[in-house]
């Protein structure tokens, strides 16, 4: 099965970097948001396998979208990706309390970072 | 002196009588006299005591006679008095003779004592019943009865009588008989009432008697008279049966001194001289001595016999011998006025003692010689040890220490001997320790450190041990006159030329009686000069003389040379401790003022109790002291349960190590307080507290920062990374439009992360001053047009109208900064501006235009000029006016990122404005549009 990962990040160019990434490289079906709550509005229709979460954003930052997620049953059981750029302790520690599957930090890698993902999420390639 | 004398010849007079006399003597005397007095008193104890028994006896005697007395002579009384009531109430017919000689035939013979119950009446007619006790008329005790009736009533028949009172036979005649003459008969006319007649004899008889007597009355009209009489010879036999001691008598007489009664049976009537007629016996006159004596005794004392008001006692001397005397009114209400009397002699009594006497003499005879014997025998066994011990106290006197002392004598002499012995033994032993003392003390003084010496109190020196010839440089020189000492001795004047004044010497005073200590005093010794202490005493003998002087002297060079060190060194000593004083009175006052100025907190506690805060400490909490110690410090600033813990035990481990605390203040706001608590030496504990609040405020918003700027600086990063890896993939050389792209993204974000590069340099260079503002005067106008200018293209682009009212003035300030600052404010201005909308670029000078407005936020001092730039935008939220001018705080992030904008702008402006003396300021409200304002000085 091909898997389905949602791309949550508020900077367009990265979003197509990652989308470029995941499809062509990794070969996973993507589905974009430019804002946590289109990320929240496209999760439930889209059967996703992964989330793949900016944390930084406007209006609802990661950590909001993340809280969101899991108080609603039927999707809190969505693996989650950090994929940032705050990466500072204060930052790491902020994030200690979310359950999530993993972080990677930005900038990242283009070849690796869907390894990296995979590894994370258990995904043989 | 001449009474110590002959106190001592006394003694010596004293001790030649031997011992034993000495004891026998006193004892003897003592005896005699004891022996003595004992016989003397008991003679004198027993004749006060027979003189209160005797007292006693004829007391009793005394109240016995009057007890029968009355007893006696109440009877006629009684009868009489019933008799006349039953002749009063008629109940017998004194008329009917016969019936009152029945009558009183009966009475006569139940009372036994009376001899005669008569009636006599007023013709002379009488009638009676009586029993001849003496035997008169007829044989003794015979009953009988007599009367004398009819006109010439003057013969009085007597009868004798039977049992039943019935007349046998005359017996007596009584011719010339006149009842009206009779003495029972004119006593009672005379007393008009019952009473006692005189005493009388009986039938001319030197019998006694006497009757009582009571006229008879009916209805006032005399009828006669009763009589009962009594035999005063039964008083006699009475007197006599007393019998109350050998040779006593008691009799009774009459206050005229005429006998009545006596135990000597005397009768009271004697014949006249004439013989023919019966008389009263006066006591005196009486035939026994006794009465007669003690009659005239108490004439004597009593010439009237009638001034007897009591009973009385007396005595006085018959015949050499004491008679005891003791005289008792006798009266009743019938008018008897008798004088008991009672002698007793003493020799009645005393016979007894003096035998008595005789036997005590002879025992005390008999004691004295067996006493007198004892004490020479015990005198003797005293005597002799001691005169034994004496000899061996003479021995002992004499130097024989060994002297046998005999064992012997008795009681405490033989413990005297013992002791003696002893006492013998000890003065041997002690002999013996004092030969031993006196060598020792011979050594001991020579063996002292310090020189002794001693001086008669003629001033010659008589000792002198080692150590003392050793100072001195010479040993004792003899027979030196005392003025010669200081010469001879080479004694000086410390510190002087001069010998030392002879009369000033020590020793010399001393010998005056005083006791001195000197230093400073000196002796030449082998041309050497040696300062001496000297110590003098005198010594007194028991009259308070004299006896010697005795010098202590020591060579005190060595502590002369001390005292001077050590006044030297306590000289360097005050001086460093004044030092040191002060340096530390310097330290506390450092101290003290590091404690209250400190901007560190500091408290001082112990077991839970504030002792002392400093002045940060009251400003950090809010607390001053004097609130603190009346509350608890720890409840009031950790109300956390769990953060109250952790602040108790960081108290208690104490370890100096920093730890924050959650701390409330006394307004109820929370800072941050590092603590660290250190236990001092004395128990305290000290603990001290910096407020952290800010360092952590700084703190986080570093953190903040270093995460925006980390994040800023990733983000441009993560898309270049991200592209180029993607076309250094080779995957996209087909694929010519998407590596475009690729190669956009790359461009683009490069050119972003140099803008915010260059930002963050300028910001950092404004903020650290590396970046030196170049101010010259330049004119607002040009500025103004230089900022339209490079904003010029941005506005095009966007279809904003610039508006612009120039103001030619020139100010001092770096113009380029200012241009910088205008073009920042406008190209904000025009990218969150819609489009087709206008943005409006004004200077002023509010003092000169009055009709500008002034904000109500800020206040514009003169000789500001101000700059506004207003747009139509979508405008700031209230709460974010301020939030503008700090870095990374654009309202809308993603907004500012699509518009180019790094996010330091408004940051570089306000750095640029403040350095230049400005202020900048926003004011909006959501889709009102934004007016940024800044104010610049204009040059003088």
């Amino acid at each position: 099965m091909t898997k389905r990962v949602l791309i949550v990040d508020d900077e367009f160019e990265i979003l197509f970097v990652l989308q470029r990434v995941f499809e062509d490289f990794a070969g996973w079906e993507t589905v974009t948001a430019s804002s946590s709550l289109e990320g929240l509005l496209k999760t439930k229709p889209n059967h996703l396998d992964a989330i793949i979460l900016d944390v930084s954003m406007p209006e609802m930052d990661g950590i909001e979208f993340v809280e969101r997620l899991q108080s609603d049953p039927t999707i809190a059981d969505i693996p989650v990706v950090l994929l940032t750029a705050k990466v500072t302790p204060s930052d790491r520690q902020r994030f200690a309390t979310l359950k999530i599957a993993g972080i990677v930090a930005k900038p990242f890698n283009p070849m690796t970072v869907w390894h990296q993902i995979a590894d994370i999420l258990g995904w043989s390639i | 002196m001449k009474e110590l004398k002959l106190f001592l010849f006394r003694q010596n007079w004293l001790a030649k009588i031997p011992l034993w006399i000495l004891l026998t003597i006193p004892f003897i005397s003592q005896l005699v006299g004891s022996v003595g007095l004992v016989g003397w008193l008991s003679y004198q104890s027993g004749q006060r005591s027979v003189e209160n028994l005797t007292n006693q006896l004829m007391h009793q005697v005394s109240v016995r006679i009057d007890e029968r007395l009355n007893a006696y002579l109440k009877t006629p009384q009684q009868v009489v008095e019933l008799n006349r009531m039953a002749l009063e109430t008629e109940e017998l017919n004194l008329d009917n003779f016969d019936e009152l000689e029945t009558h009183f035939f009966r009475q006569i013979q139940v009372f036994q004592s009376l001899t005669t119950l008569a009636f006599g009446n007023v013709q002379g007619e009488t009638i009676g019943a009586g029993r001849d006790r003496s035997g008169i008329v007829a044989a003794p005790d015979s009953l009988l009865s007599w009367e004398a009736r009819g006109t010439a009533p003057n013969t009085r028949y007597f009868y004798a009588v039977d049992s039943q009172g019935k007349r046998l036979k005359a017996l007596h005649v009584t011719p010339n008989f006149d009842a009206h003459q009779r003495g029972w008969y004119k006593a009672a006319m005379n007393a008009g009432k019952q009473t006692w007649s005189p005493v009388f004899p009986i039938l001319n008889l030197p019998i006694a008697a006497v009757s009582a007597v009571t006229p008879i009355y009916q209805n006032n009209e005399l009828k006669g008279v009763l009589t009962s009489e009594v035999l005063l010879s039964d008083i006699n036999l009475f007197l006599y049966s007393l019998n109350f001691s050998r040779s006593g008598q008691a009799f009774i007489i009459e206050r005229s001194g005429n006998l009545v009664a006596t135990s000597t049976k005397e009768q009271p009537f004697v014949q006249n001289i004439a013989g023919k007629q019966l008389i009263r016996l006066q006591a005196v006159n009486s035939q026994d001595g006794v009465t007669r004596a003690a009659t005239e005794a108490l004439f004597e004392k009593w010439p009237n016999l009638t001034q007897i008001g009591s009973s009385q006692s007396f005595q006085f001397i018959l015949n050499h011998q004491r008679q005891f005397i003791q005289v008792a009114p006798y009266r009743n209400q019938e008018g008897l006025d008798w004088l008991i009397v009672t002698a007793v002699p003493e020799s009645d009594f005393m016979q007894e003692i003096w035998h008595n006497q005789q036997q005590t003499w002879l025992l005390c005879g008999l004691t004295l010689l067996l006493a007198t014997a004892a004490g020479i025998i015990t005198a003797r066994w005293i005597a002799v040890p001691l005169r034994r011990l004496q000899q061996a106290a003479n021995a002992l006197t004499e130097g024989e220490l060994s002297f046998p002392v005999e064992m012997g004598g008795v009681g405490e002499v033989a413990q005297l001997a013992d002791s003696f012995q002893q006492m013998a033994r000890q003065v041997d032993a002690s002999f013996r320790l004092l030969q031993a003392s006196e060598q020792r003390f011979s050594t001991l003084l020579d063996q002292i450190p310090i020189g002794i010496s001693v001086f008669d109190p003629l001033g010659q020196h008589i000792l002198m041990n080692r150590v003392g010839e050793t100072i001195l440089g010479q040993g004792i020189v003899p027979d030196l006159p005392s003025e010669q000492l200081s010469t001879t001795y080479r004694v000086y004047k410390a510190g002087t030329d001069k010998f030392y004044p002879v009369e000033q010497l020590p020793v010399i005073r001393a010998l005056r009686g005083e006791t001195i200590s000197v230093d400073d005093l000196e002796v030449e010794v082998e041309g050497r000069r040696i300062p001496l202490e000297v110590h003098t005493i005198p010594v007194f003998g028991q009259r308070g003389e004299i006896l010697y002087a005795i010098a202590a002297f020591t060579d005190i060079t060595e502590r002369k040379q001390t005292q001077q060190l050590l006044a030297d060194y306590n000289r360097i000593l005050e001086t460093q401790v004044a030092e040191r004083t002060e340096a530390v009175q310097q330290q506390k006052e450092i101290l003290e003022t590091l404690f209250e100025h400190i901007p560190v907190m500091l408290a001082f506690h112990q077991n839970g109790t504030l002792l002392l805060v400093n002045q940060e400490f009251e400003r950090v909490l809010g607390w001053l002291f004097n609130e603190l110690i009346s509350i608890d410090l720890l409840d009031a600033a950790y109300p956390d349960p769990e953060e109250r813990q952790q602040v108790i035990e960081h108290i208690q481990a104490a370890t100096g190590t920093w730890q924050d605390f959650h701390t409330r203040r006394k307004d109820g706001q929370y800072v941050e307080v590092s603590w660290a608590n250190i236990h001092l030496s004395d128990g305290r504990q000290i603990s001290i507290g910096r407020d952290v609040t800010h360092r952590k405020q700084l703190d986080r918003i570093k953190d903040e920062f270093i995460s925006v700027v980390s994040h800023e600086l990733r983000t441009p990063l993560t898309a270049i990374r991200g592209a180029l890896g993607l076309l250094q993939s080779g995957f996209y050389q087909d694929k010519p439009e998407t590596a475009t792209e690729l190669l956009r993204v790359a461009l683009n974000n490069s050119e972003r992360l140099v803008r915010l590069v260059n930002d963050i340099l300028d910001l950092e260079r404004l903020e650290s001053g590396k970046t030196k503002l170049v101010k010259e005067p330049c004119n607002v106008a040009d500025l103004m047009q230089q900022a339209i200018e490079s904003v010029q293209m941005l506005a095009e682009q966007s279809h904003i109208q610039m508006v612009s009212h120039p103001l030619s003035i020139q100010i001092e300030a770096d113009s380029d900064a200012i241009v910088q600052t205008l073009t920042n404010l406008l190209s904000n201005a025009i990218k969150f501006s819609p489009i087709g909308s206008k943005v409006w670029l004004n200077a002023s000078l509010p003092q000169a235009r009055e009709a500008d407005r002034a904000t109500e936020q800020v206040i514009i001092p003169p000789s500001h000029l101000l700059f506004s730039v207003k747009d139509q935008g979508c405008g700031i939220p209230p709460d974010k006016l301020d939030a503008v001018f700090a870095r990374f705080q654009q309202v809308n992030v993603s907004d500012s990122r699509k518009k180019g904008g790094t996010g330091l702008g408004l940051a570089i402006c306000k750095s640029i404005i403040e350095q230049h003396g400005g202020q900048i300021w926003v004011e909006s409200g959501l889709g009102e549009g934004s007016t940024f304002y800044f104010t610049l000085p204009v040059s003088d």
